[in-house]
């Protein structure tokens, strides 16, 4: 219970994973769905860098993987804020259920 | 300042001191830490609540990475993300602040079947992890990070670099590309069509 084990570091990644996903599927906002994006992101980090200090101790390469993982999460964010404010000044909202034009 | 510091401090010395008390105590104000901003996240109904939740979720890990010897990771962590994007986040939401009051709230379908879902996923993902045997001792991270990692980016991961930069520059081009400011003459005669 005391030592901090990889088993932990996993289970938390898990939840945050899962909280992630509901937030995902919850969120009507564009931007709510956007933040859930970035909780998978970070939960998904957190198992790589857990693995680096357990796994394979003297290497660095779920480091590395974790910080290409953060690159591309600003890179995401950075076109999905573009894409939304297009969105927004189309449809004068942000509710992702609004985009249905395409229905058949 | 000198108060974060001495506290940095004392994480990164736990840290290094492997199985200690003060480690599992970090671990745990942490990891909590973390879960109550997610779980901020789910049931917040204001969207700038939910990014505040969101800020103190990467901070909760950013001090996991330090506490699992990332320590440039968690600097990344801290600078880029609670630095960077969620700043951009926020400047999302005062871009599109002006919604007509619409209610945001998810319908009570949508929030049962996501949370069964989730729950499944969950109860999936524990099991595994309760169930494996995982490798088991902590092991030392090489003392000098930022140079082995700089040498590495150099080195045996020199195209996922490049490729990365490549990406950061076309999404720079689409990102302003994609907000640009629609001209009024432009829209009127694409009203007139």
């Amino acid at each position: 219970m005391f030592t901090v084990t990889l088993q932990h570091y996993l289970a938390l990644g898990a939840v945050v994973f899962c909280l992630g996903a509901l937030t995902m599927m919850v969120k009507r906002n564009a931007i709510g769905v956007l933040i859930g994006v970035e909780l998978l992101l970070n939960a998904a980090n957190i198992n790589l860098v857990a693995f680096n200090r357990y796994a394979a101790p003297g290497a660095l390469d779920g480091q590395l993987a974790a910080i290409f993982v953060i690159v591309l999460a600003a890179a995401e964010a950075a076109l999905l804020i573009a894409i939304l404010v297009n969105f927004y000044n189309n449809l004068i909202t942000v509710d992702v259920d609004q985009g249905d034009r395409l229905k058949g | 300042m000198a108060e974060s510091t001495a506290w940095t401090m004392t994480l990164l010395a736990s840290a290094q001191g492997g199985a200690g008390m003060a480690e599992s105590l970090c671990f745990w104000v942490l990891a909590i830490g973390a879960l109550a901003g997610a779980v901020g996240v789910v049931i917040s109904k204001e969207i700038i609540r939910t990014a505040m939740c969101l800020l103190a979720t990467l901070v909760a890990m950013a001090g996991l990475y330090f506490l699992l010897g990332g320590y440039f990771l968690g600097a990344v962590q801290l600078i880029v993300y609670a630095g960077g994007t969620l700043v951009l986040i926020v400047f999302g939401v005062m871009l599109t602040a002006r919604s007509p009051q619409v209610s945001f709230e998810p319908r009570w379908f949508e929030m049962a079947a996501g949370a069964v879902i989730c729950a499944v996923l969950l109860a999936t993902l524990l099991h595994v992890v309760l169930r494996t045997t995982w490798p088991g001792e902590a092991g030392d991270v090489p003392d000098a990070t930022v140079a082995a990692i700089g040498q590495q980016f150099l080195g045996d991961y020199l195209v996922p670099f490049e490729a990365a930069s490549i990406l950061l520059l076309v999404v720079m081009i689409g990102a302003a590309f994609l907000a640009r400011p629609i001209r009024r003459d432009r829209r009127r005669s694409r009203r007139n069509v």
